[in-house]
């Protein structure tokens, strides 16, 4: 994973000394950023909760990100013309941008270890004790890595809100009503679960759920 | 300790819950603060010069590396070190040369116990390998078989599956237990009934170190007795219903022929959980728990067949394993020189099986 990561940057670093800017400038550079994100929280986060089988999870989906990135066409001559004739960078849009994205990383991964959750669930609702079930994480581990994790992006995506708001009218203007939509989703649960207790099966099921909604609202924003 | 160069070899002679029953065991078993000194009487006769004695609920083995001719008068080596004159009399084993790794190997892997796959035995060899060092009993050859057959039986307890899974119904109950809630010192523990399997579920979670435990029966003064048995809080089962909101792992094992918990019961308690998840082992016959209950979203509920069906197919699993440790065990000894002081003339045939001697 660590080396992915790298390979990750290098990608990153290249399309940014291209375009000049934070490189989301197009779907493919947003969905590695969103990957390179998940990648850096999983190994913040697995490590820490002794979950570190969530990567081999959160691998598959990363791979298809990023081969995604590597079949598409990019035209760096394009790019090129393109970064020359842009305004100044301005920094509340690079935060705001960067920000949202990581938070994303961490709806993906909540995504992630609600998928390891409802595995691990199924299994020992129905007694069928499989391979998996010696290797996958307890379920109380599962189910507070997914919660905290949404709380995390819930937190940086509010911030990446607050980035957008401050970004001036002069600055690079896109549809941001989706970052709200998601944000209140993720913050209604988180604060369901706070004040009044949610199932952990219902939780998992929306972190699932929620990231792919998330993903759509990805389009509709770039 | 002096030792000849030549005619040397490693032995070793016991029985096993296989060779003897438990009252033939019991009456052969040496106190672990007595090893020291039953291996020394052995090391300080004639002909034999290293000594490690095992003693364990399911064998007593002595391993040893004494003249070649010793081979046939070893029983004499157990009636020394049991003061014991009619072992010769009862059913027992006796390996010699490269036999003896593949028999210590097999038992350190759990191969030869009660419980296929078992971990203990690991650790009491272990134990009774330094108590013989540590009193100067064994030397070069014990030293490497043993540290070599631990070497080989880490390696298979690794590198296979002969340890997954719970064989027995306790340990079933707590490995779920252990999977849902992770670290069981933060659940609270319940348990409904006298029964003794009940009692055995509860007392190992209890030596996990669960944070409390509820003992409640139909009448106070036996769910007290059962109380100050386990280290628990007794309740009468009326009270303990309430309780429920704050019960993780929930066991019954009542003598009741009526179910006692019904989903109508549980479901408003339940709804006071704030969502933790609560786990209940039925092992009473008939079931004590209405299995509507397993249907409310957060209940997790095994009963006696359950838990069987679990135990059966880990049991399964782990003799289809046996093929692939002995296969791994044989390859490991062949890689490892052990031939320094055995005159080993049996060797092994090329389909592992060894001529093992039977007395």
């Amino acid at each position: 994973m660590f080396l992915g990561l790298v390979f990750q940057s290098m990608f990153l670093a290249e399309r940014g000394e291209v375009h000049g800017r934070c490189p989301v400038t197009d779907l493919v550079e947003i969905l590695v950023f969103v990957s390179w994100s998940m990648v850096i929280i999983y190994l913040l986060f697995g490590s820490s909760y002794r979950i570190s089988l969530m990567g081999v999870f959160t691998s598959p989906l990363v791979f298809l990100i990023c081969m995604a990135a590597v079949v598409l066409p990019f035209d760096r001559q394009e790019a090129l013309a393109v970064a020359s004739t842009r305004s100044e960078v301005e920094p509340w849009t690079e935060l705001h941008i960067a920000i949202s994205l990581i938070s994303y990383g961490a709806f993906g991964m909540a995504c992630v270890s609600g998928a390891m959750f409802l595995i691990q669930e199924r299994q020992v609702r129905l007694g069928k004790l499989e391979t998996l079930f010696y290797h996958l994480p307890p379920m109380q581990n599962l189910a507070k890595a997914v919660f905290r994790l949404m709380l995390f992006g819930v937190i940086l995506l509010a911030f990446g809100i607050f980035s957008a708001e401050k970004i001036p009218p002069s600055g690079t203007q896109h549809a941001i009503w989706p970052l709200y939509v998601i944000w209140m989703l993720y913050a209604f649960i988180c604060c369901l679960d706070i004040f009044r207790g949610m199932l952990a099966r219902r939780l998992s099921q929306f972190a699932v759920f929620a990231f792919i909604f998330s993903l759509i609202s990805l389009l509709i924003i770039s | 300790m002096s030792e000849s160069s030549s005619g040397l070899e490693i032995f070793c002679i016991g029985l096993n819950h296989e060779a003897a029953p438990v009252s033939v065991r019991e009456r052969m078993a040496i106190a672990e603060t007595e090893l020291a000194e039953r291996c020394s009487l052995i090391t300080k006769e004639e002909g034999f010069y290293e000594s490690v004695i095992v003693s364990t609920c399911n064998r007593i083995e002595i391993y040893c590396v004494a003249d070649e001719k010793m081979y046939f008068s070893l029983e004499k080596c157990f009636e020394i070190s049991l003061k014991s004159k009619d072992f010769s009399q009862l059913d027992h084993y006796k390996y010699k040369g490269k036999e003896v790794m593949r028999h210590l190997c097999r038992v350190a892997s759990g191969l030869d116990s009660m419980v296929l796959g078992e971990t203990e035995i690991f650790g009491q060899l272990k134990k009774s390998y330094s108590i013989a060092q540590s009193s100067e009993n064994t030397s070069k050859v014990l030293n490497k078989l043993f540290q070599s057959s631990f070497m080989i039986a880490k390696n298979v307890r690794t590198n296979s599956k002969i340890t997954r899974g719970a064989t027995s119904v306790g340990a079933a109950g707590v490995d779920l237990a252990e999977k849902i809630f992770g670290d069981l010192k933060q659940c609270n523990v319940m348990v409904i009934g006298a029964g003794q399997m009940g009692q055995m579920v509860a007392k190992t979670l209890m030596a996990r170190g669960v944070m409390a435990l509820d003992v409640a029966s139909r009448s106070l003064e036996s769910a007290t007795r059962l109380a100050e048995e386990m280290g628990g809080t007794p309740y009468q089962l009326d009270d303990a219903i309430g309780r429920l909101k704050i019960t993780d792992i929930l066991i019954t094992a009542t003598s009741s022929p009526d179910t006692l918990l019904h989903k109508a019961m549980v479901d408003p308690i339940f709804n006071k959980r704030r969502g933790r998840p609560l786990f209940i082992v039925d092992i009473a016959v008939p079931r004590d728990v209405d299995e509507e209950i397993s249907k409310i979203p957060g209940v997790y509920l095994y009963d006696m067949d359950a838990l069987q069906r679990i135990t059966s197919s880990a049991r399964t699993r782990r003799e289809e394993q046996i093929e692939i440790c002995e296969e791994r065990i044989l390859q490991l000894i062949r890689s490892h020189s052990f031939d320094e002081y055995s005159k080993d003339t049996y060797g092994f045939s090329d389909d592992g099986s060894d001529p093992v001697t039977i007395a």
